[in-house]
């Protein structure tokens, strides 16, 4: 009997802490971001640098900012990493900014096409009449945005694309993020050295996109050489690690650049590089832009890096022109835009 | 055991040795492969990079080997990893003092070995489950505290230099840390009560009980040291990069438990020890260097890891056969399940 009252006493705490803690999440789940009704709004709004002569025109909205009073879905596939941390901060500031009459409803996929897949349901539910989203999976998410078109709601798809009839599709290509990187890899180095890649996680599509585009960009120029590939998994323990024995492998002047498929890998292999004494003779090229990059670049450690742009708050007013009844083309796309000493002044506080 | 305590020392060290000898000739014949695969690999600069790109899966494989002697699993110490990692950078950051920070880190290693001993004792979950529980929440902790990006900090100071860069006498800090922290993982598991009590849980949990072993006390130790471990390896990954990246970490459990399989330990417990476990992180981040050195693909380098694992636990499989054929008492004892009531009867 006395078990039987613990066991009980437990269970009850057990469930009042469960419900506690899921009251609590779905607070951070799916909320409005905000609603309030705002002050003075700039004309037209800003895009950024990254949205070339295409995209500024694609996005010219004809209505009112102030105007645009209704409800829009952003759906990440997660955010978890820094990409989409950035996205979801940038587009909640750049919805208070240049739309205080929107209303913005945020879910987080959390890395699971099924989590995302019931996000996009509820906000169908809730009223939504454009969603922004960046699928975990193209394909486990192509029903839910079936489901959601059905339902009279337009989509956007952000960074990446979704594998159904959507209104548009609005990001960068990360093939021109590495061809970007070989042009600059050719130019700096004069045709001519020897380049070792540190590739990204296995498989994974960034990856194989980003070799391709800086494989085809230095393709023309014979004397440059890729002398190994290897992968350090966007990580900057492992860039530092499998530079290390790089580094080994060839001797001094045997390297005349450093070619990776993130930042953070850059910045392992930098240390790498500092700790080997071999700072002038290798030139390390990266993809992101990320903020700690562009403090490295700052430094004069760090040649370059090509900035994959976040879409943010282009996709937002993308959103805006679908809620005002204007037309948007069905690609818009971001330009991978290098940043180096010349120019990290325009980019800083632009990424993530 | 009355015998004259020169002696015996002197007999326990042949009979320990005993059990190493796997993972030590592996060790060895890699070495030997190695010389004549790779002449870079024996430049001292990388001799160098080697021991120090095993420290931080060491120090956790120690950590992990008290674990699994109890015949338990800590799957969560890749997680505690990135938030130690990311917690130190914040606090370093913030200008609180290092040895704040680190007395800091390593209570949150605690912590989080404590949570996972009382889930597994307490309330009796299997380990497997409830680690593997700790690992989402954990990983879940860090990208909330972190907000998903890496935490930069730009302070130096010489005790973080132990954790990171420093070098003593050309040896790095972090090579420094993991010896001492191996030596006292070694001198806990046999030389302390404790230690015997670590074999004979995972020898039997109940048998160990009734000659009187606290039990829930000692699980619930082992998953602390375990996550100690883990601690110290996250403010060596913080302070060797000047970030704590909240992906750091990611799959360090089961390199760490490859480590101590290598090394000859038995998943279920009871057998094995931490001379392996550290043969066996040297062999772990060998592997890799040579691999890189000598230029072989991405791809095939997951195929050969996986092969020298299952090469090393069928080596010592075979090698514990042979000697339980040859001497089934001497196994008995090396597998330390003879031990526990004479220590508990001292």
């Amino acid at each position: 009997m006395r078990a039987l009252k613990k066991v009980m006493l437990f269970t009850v705490a057990l469930l009042a802490l469960a419900s506690a803690a899921i009251a609590g999440c779905g607070g951070s789940n799916t909320t409005p971001a905000s609603s309030s009704t705002g002050g003075s709004v700039a004309a037209a709004p800003k895009l950024s640098q990254f949205c070339g002569t295409d995209c500024q025109s694609a996005l010219a909205l004809k209505a009112d900012p102030a105007s645009i009073d209704c409800t829009v879905g952003l759906s990440w596939n997660s955010f978890g990493h820094p990409y989409g941390a950035a996205t979801g901060k940038l587009t909640q500031a750049a919805q208070k900014e240049l739309f205080p009459n929107m209303k913005l409803l945020v879910s987080d996929g959390g890395g699971d096409s099924t989590v995302q897949s019931n996000g996009v349901d509820d906000m169908v539910a809730k009223g939504v009449k454009v969603i922004i989203i960046s699928p975990n999976d193209a394909k486990a998410l192509a029903p839910a945005v079936d489901r959601a078109t059905k339902a009279g709601v337009k989509v956007i798809a952000s960074d990446r694309s979704v594998a159904t009839t959507v209104s548009s599709y609005i990001g960068a290509e990360n093939i021109d993020t590495g061809t970007v990187a070989g042009e600059y890899a050719v130019k700096v180095l004069g045709g001519k050295g020897n380049i070792v890649e540190l590739q990204g996680s296995l498989g994974a599509s960034p990856t194989i996109d980003r070799h391709k585009g800086f494989a085809d960009a230095i393709a023309g120029t014979p004397g440059l050489k890729v002398i190994a590939s290897p992968n350090a998994d966007y990580n900057r323990e492992k860039g530092r690690k499998v530079m290390e024995d790089m580094l080994q492998r060839f001797g001094k002047g045997k390297i005349q650049a450093v070619f990776t498929h993130n930042d953070e890998m850059s910045l392992g292999a930098i240390q790498a590089i500092k700790e080997a004494g071999r700072q002038d003779e290798i030139q390390v090229i990266g993809i992101d832009g990320q903020q700690s990059a562009l403090e490295a670049i700052k430094a004069g450690q760090y040649s370059g890096s090509v900035v994959y742009p976040i879409d943010s708050p282009e996709h937002l007013v993308a959103a805006a022109k679908l809620c005002a009844g204007e037309t948007i083309p069905e690609r818009i796309k971001l330009t991978a835009t290098l940043v180096t000493k010349d120019n990290v002044a325009d980019i800083d506080g632009k990424t993530f | 055991m009355s015998t004259n305590p020169l002696s015996r020392i002197g007999g326990t060290v042949l009979r320990r040795m005993g059990s190493y000898t796997p993972p030590l000739v592996m060790l060895t014949s890699m070495l030997v492969l190695t010389a004549i695969l790779s002449p870079n690999f024996f430049q001292q600069q990388n001799l160098i990079n080697v021991a120090r790109q095993s420290t931080i899966i060491g120090i956790v494989a120690v950590g992990m080997t008290f674990v699994i002697l109890t015949g338990g699993i800590d799957l969560s110490v890749g997680s505690t990893i990135a938030l130690v990692a990311v917690s130190s950078a914040m606090m370093i950051q913030s200008g609180l003092s290092m040895i704040l920070v680190i007395l800091l880190a390593v209570a949150i290693g605690l912590v989080v070995g404590i949570v996972n001993g009382v889930g597994v004792t307490f309330l009796q979950i299997q380990p497997f489950v409830m680690t593997l529980a700790m690992l989402g929440i954990v990983r879940g902790a860090v990208f909330q505290t972190s907000n998903g990006s890496p935490k930069d900090f730009f302070v130096s100071s010489s005790l973080l230099d132990v954790f990171g860069n420093g070098k003593y006498l050309g040896i790095p800090g972090p090579v420094v840390l993991f010896v001492v922290v191996a030596v006292a993982g070694l001198f806990v598991l046999r030389y302390l009560p404790f230690g015997r009590y670590v074999y004979a849980i995972g020898g039997s949990a109940e048998a160990a009980r009734l000659s009187g072993v606290r039990t829930t006390r000692v699980v619930i130790t082992v998953y602390a040291i375990s996550g100690a471990c883990a601690a110290i390896a996250g403010v060596m990954t913080a302070s060797r990069l000047s970030v704590g990246d909240p992906t750091a970490g990611n799959l360090a459990e089961l390199d760490a438990i490859a480590a101590v399989v290598i090394g000859g330990t038995s998943l279920m417990g009871g057998v094995g020890g931490m001379v392996g476990t550290i043969a066996g992180a040297l062999l772990l981040a060998m592997l890799s260097n040579v691999l890189n050195l000598m230029g072989v693909s991405p791809y095939y380098q997951l195929i050969v890891k996986g092969a020298v694992i299952i090469f090393a636990v069928v080596l010592t499989q075979f090698a514990a056969r042979a000697s339980s054929r040859r001497a089934p008492r001497l196994l008995t004892e090396e597998a330390g399940t003879g031990a526990p009531p004479g220590g508990a009867t001292t």
